[in-house]
């Protein structure tokens, strides 16, 4: 192993002993919350939390703030195009998205664009590392990034609207307003964004000609107390994206993509003295239609899938060491597209889980889930969760699981090629973590291995057309550690958080890193505030990454920094935050994707005005 | 049991877990001309055109010397600058002592010196998926596919040859390929771009009048023989076509552009690839074999004279050699092989660029 690689690892380790004291682990509990699964594993697995100011305070894209604040590695095909995950060495379809406790990964592709979302929609992003079938379904294997709207029942009114404009001629404006006492909360929002994008490409005579961008979106979060016992949400978004797509290197382009997403969701909950019911009736809906030369508009091709998934949750506490939940997940999904004609898949799930601590400062959970769906068969799926406090700032855990991918509408559908046969990839998981807590400070460290059989691959068959099969099996293994930490002096506050991966992705038949799988990603934020003023300065480092699966072609490794200043302003009860930031500040030439450059340096400045 | 123990012991197996292999840098594959100097001399050889990797921008052309001794990767790029060919390098036609490289996704063609390949032109207004170039009448002719999403803007690209420039198009019918000239006429096969045609375009140069001959589904190789009778490959429809169709052989007279000979391939699942002629010899590519035909048989002949896979290839004759070459785009894996045709031995595999596709004797 890499010489410097150990020193970073020491270092981490000598900072821990030096500020490893005693100090009490924060619980994220609140009847609130809208993922209830979530809390069930999330004390015991390596979770990073985006606050509500983070993403209040971000006018960037989604892509960029899971870029810069955790370790998943994500491939951007350009500015603000599409963009998929890669959490631990897992391909895009391996990271589950989860929208206020429903799984959102789209139905065709099996993944989640990461520019296909609006920011507003959500008030807390939490990310969790390592495997997550048995609570989430399909694709929770890498890890799974949780999207929730927090909602409270305190008396306030919040009015905000910003503006933006960047560099490219991009231009946002938003609204958001929330209203809430002790029975009700509401809020609204919508926003908007256009953008030129049009970026030189460095070091050539070209630039983003056909990348521009408009996206917009709107929706709702509510939720009404009835009685003493039962509360009644119901959660909505709308977003249109439609992209120019961005040319390469050597490929001029006309190309479009038109996204239009909606989303509804009805809870209710009731807490009685020892049981909690959750029921959840979700009504999702995916549109695409790509033009490959957007002058000719009447020639495109798309797709459309509409699905209502519908769960129960019963939580029973025999007592403060025992609780159980049991849940039912329903699914029905109906798509149509262009090459994969029109096909309805139905499926039904169950799943038990156990908490228990049978001594104190010890707690595990077993979790078990079964799925029958009318078009393959999904194994049976189960992990166990086990914490132990060693000391009041030293928690060890450790996960196993077994976790599936179904396959998606393009690998079973598609016209000819596809196959109805397929089953669904299964990965065997173990991860060993170490959470250090002192005051604000927090240290998080894994070791995890995954094991994936039966993965999908599309690759030449006997007539040598490309077609999917369960042939791939490969081996992920590595570490990751996440660092909070805060100092205080008098009025000064600097606040650091930093990530680091170190991820191997084998496939077993070559013996080769898989392609788009860093061995190393780091990054960091250091903050500075003192009183009105903020001051940052983000880097996000990125290894070498192979584009081919020989090993022999790839990216060169890079390291982007970005810096910013904000600036508060308050008048009784208004607030005015003006803040700019400069993005790639050393005008680094560099890629997400082979031959898809990413911009120079450019800024950004944002005014808010919040009243409350 | 001390603290600092038990955290150090957690920490050892942490790091155990995570078994440390091999770390070494990444060394990543030159474009430009490895293995020996450039010769900037490319007349007695091998040219091959490397499509590369599917929007990754690294197609190049290979030199091959006659005698296999000596091999460049990426000439283009070398005597150019360092300037990147493009992506999806298609095909190369060549016209006195020039090479016209046709790179599809880039929707240009680079005009080349053959013998020393330096850059003489740009071709990069007018095209649109270009696939492969001719020459008649004084003039360029490069067929092309359009949009794919287009099954009405196929066109012929009409090149001035003075300029390098477009002088005009000829609209024809789906998915035109390969093209061949014959005196002022020239023959366009309709492989269907991204669906499936079934025909042979007749185009008289003259006048730029279309006729067009049905033929057998997909078809793709064209080669003349030693009669100016034109040999036509074709395809059959893929697997996952509505209905899928086996392969045909047809031999097309060319005083009156009527159908002379069709020979069909046995099963709906027999898709001939790659097809050549030399010396009175037809040689085609299905299932991973190679077999020939003589010009003046009427059935296929039953076995394989060398069994090797050429998949995503093409191959070539030249003095009772035979190359091929073969390119596997997830891998990147991509060579010429040799074959001596006198006994049908494998002579050489050669080692080149991403994506080994048309061969080229210069």
């Amino acid at each position: 192993m890499n010489r410097k690689f150990i020193t970073f690892i020491l270092m981490l380790f000598a900072y821990t002993v030096l500020y490893a004291q005693q100090d009490s682990i924060v619980t994220l509990e609140t009847v609130t919350l809208s993922d209830i699964r979530l809390k069930k594993v999330a004390d015991k697995s390596i979770v990073i939390k985006l606050s509500d100011s983070l993403l209040q305070n971000h006018n960037g894209s989604f892509t960029e703030l899971i870029r810069q604040h955790t370790s998943i590695y994500l491939k951007e095909n350009g500015l603000g195009m599409v963009s998929s995950a890669s959490f631990r060495g897992t391909n895009a379809s391996q990271t589950a998205v989860i929208w206020n406790g429903i799984n959102i990964n789209s139905q065709t592709t099996g993944q989640t664009d990461f520019n296909n979302f609006g920011l507003d929609n959500f008030n807390q992003i939490t990310v969790k590392s390592g495997g997550g079938s048995s609570f989430y379904g399909s694709g929770a294997i890498g890890g799974s990034v949780h999207l929730q709207h927090q909602m409270d029942f305190k008396k306030k009114q919040i009015f905000s609207l910003g503006s933006a404009i960047g560099s490219y001629d991009n231009y946002i404006q938003s609204g958001n307003a929330t209203i809430s006492n002790e029975k009700s909360y509401f809020n609204g929002f919508i926003k908007h964004q256009s953008a030129d994008n049009d970026y030189p490409f460095l070091d050539t005579d070209l630039d983003n000609d056909n990348g521009q961008i408009e996206n917009f979106s709107m929706g709702f979060n509510t939720a009404h107390k009835i009685g003493k016992r039962d509360i009644i949400k119901a959660y909505y978004s709308y977003f249109t994206n439609h992209r120019n797509l961005s040319r390469t290197l050597s490929v001029p382009t006309k190309s479009r993509l038109e996204d239009k997403n909606r989303r509804f969701m009805l809870a209710w909950n009731r807490k009685v003295t020892k049981a909690t019911y959750n029921v959840r009736v979700a009504n999702l809906g995916e549109e695409f239609k790509y033009y490959e030369n957007r002058f000719k508009k009447h020639l495109f091709s798309g797709s459309e899938v509409s699905s209502i998934i519908a769960s129960t949750d019963v939580d029973y506490q025999f007592s403060n060491r025992l609780s159980i939940k049991a849940a039912a997940d329903v699914g029905l999904i109906e798509g149509e597209g262009h090459k994969i004609g029109e096909n309805i898949r139905r499926s039904i799930a169950g799943i038990i889980s156990l908490t228990h601590s049978p001594f104190k400062k010890f707690n595990y959970t077993l979790t078990g889930r079964k799925e029958a769906t009318n078009t393959y068969k999904v194994p049976f799926v189960g992990s166990v969760d086990v914490s132990y406090k060693v000391f009041e700032w030293y928690t060890v855990g450790v996960n196993g699981s077994k976790n599936f991918r179904t396959p998606t509408y393009n690998d079973l559908y598609w016209e000819g090629l596809g196959n109805p046969y397929l089953l669904p990839e299964t990965s065997y998981q173990a991860d060993f973590n170490h959470f250090f807590n002192y005051k604000k400070n927090s240290l998080q460290l894994a070791a995890f291995y995954i094991d994936t059989k039966d993965m999908i691959k599309w690759a030449p068959g006997d007539s040598s057309d490309w077609v999917p099969g369960n042939i791939a099996h490969v081996k992920n293994y590595g570490i990751e550690a996440n660092l909070k930490t805060t100092f205080k002096y008098k009025k000064h506050q600097v606040y650091f958080s930093g990530t680091y991966a170190y991820v191997k992705a084998i496939d077993l038949e070559t013996d080769k890193q898989l392609i788009y799988v860093p061995l190393h990603k780091a990054n960091g934020t250091i903050s500075y505030n003192l009183k009105r003023l903020n001051v940052f300065y983000e880097n996000v480092f990125t290894d070498d990454v192979f584009t081919n699966a020989n090993n022999t072609k790839g990216i060169t490794k890079n390291a982007i920094t970005n810096i910013g200043v904000s600036y508060n302003l308050n008048l009784d009860n208004n607030n005015f935050k003006i803040s700019g930031k400069v993005n790639n500040i050393f005008n680094k030439k560099y890629e997400n994707v082979i031959s898809r450059p990413m911009p120079n340096t450019n800024f950004l400045i944002s005014i808010n005005y919040k009243y409350n | 049991m001390n603290t600092k123990k038990i955290i150090l012991g957690l920490f050892t197996a942490t790091l155990a877990f995570t078994s440390c292999t091999d770390d070494e840098g990444v060394n990543f594959q030159p474009v430009v001309s490895d293995y020996v100097t450039p010769l900037g001399a490319y007349e007695n050889g091998i040219l091959v055109v490397n499509q590369g990797t599917w929007n990754q921008g690294d197609a190049s052309v290979s030199f091959v010397s006659d005698d296999l001794a000596t091999k460049n990767n990426g000439i283009f790029s070398f005597h150019n600058n360092s300037a990147p060919l493009g992506d999806v390098g298609q095909s190369i036609a060549f016209y006195n002592d020039l090479a016209y490289i046709v790179v599809n996704n880039s929707q240009k063609i680079e005009v080349v010196n053959k013998n020393t390949f330096e850059g003489v032109a740009t071709i990069d207004t007018g095209l649109s998926n270009p696939r492969y170039m001719t020459f008649a009448n004084g003039k360029g002719y490069v067929t092309n596919w359009g949009d794919a999403s287009n099954n009405a803007d196929d066109f012929i690209a009409v090149i001035d040859l003075s300029n390098n420039t477009l002088a005009s198009t000829i609209p024809v019918d789906e998915g035109p390929e390969q093209i061949i000239a014959l005196n002022n006429k020239l023959y366009v096969t309709h492989k269907g771009g991204w669906s499936q045609n079934n025909i042979v375009s007749s185009i008289d140069t003259t006048n730029n009048s279309v006729s067009t001959i049905v033929v057998g589904d997909v078809p793709d190789e064209i080669v003349l023989d030693s009669s100016n009778n034109l040999w036509i490959l074709c395809e059959g429809n893929p697997s996952y076509a509505a209905t899928e169709t086996a392969g045909k052989l047809i031999k097309i007279n060319t005083t009156d552009n009527t159908i002379a000979t069709t020979i069909n391939f046995a099963a709906a699942t027999d898709h001939p690839k790659i097809m050549t002629y030399e010396s009175g010899s037809l040689y085609y590519y299905i299932n991973e074999a190679i077999y020939k035909m003589d010009e003046a048989d009427t059935t296929l002949p039953t076995t394989a004279i060398i069994s090797q896979a050429l998949t995503e290839g093409d191959m070539a004759i030249k003095t009772g050699k035979l190359y091929g070459t073969r390119a596997d785009y997830i891998t990147g894996d991509s060579e010429l092989i040799v074959y001596n045709l006198s006994d049908n031995s494998l002579i050489d595999t050669i080692e080149l660029n991403t994506g080994a596709y048309h061969i080229y004797f210069n």
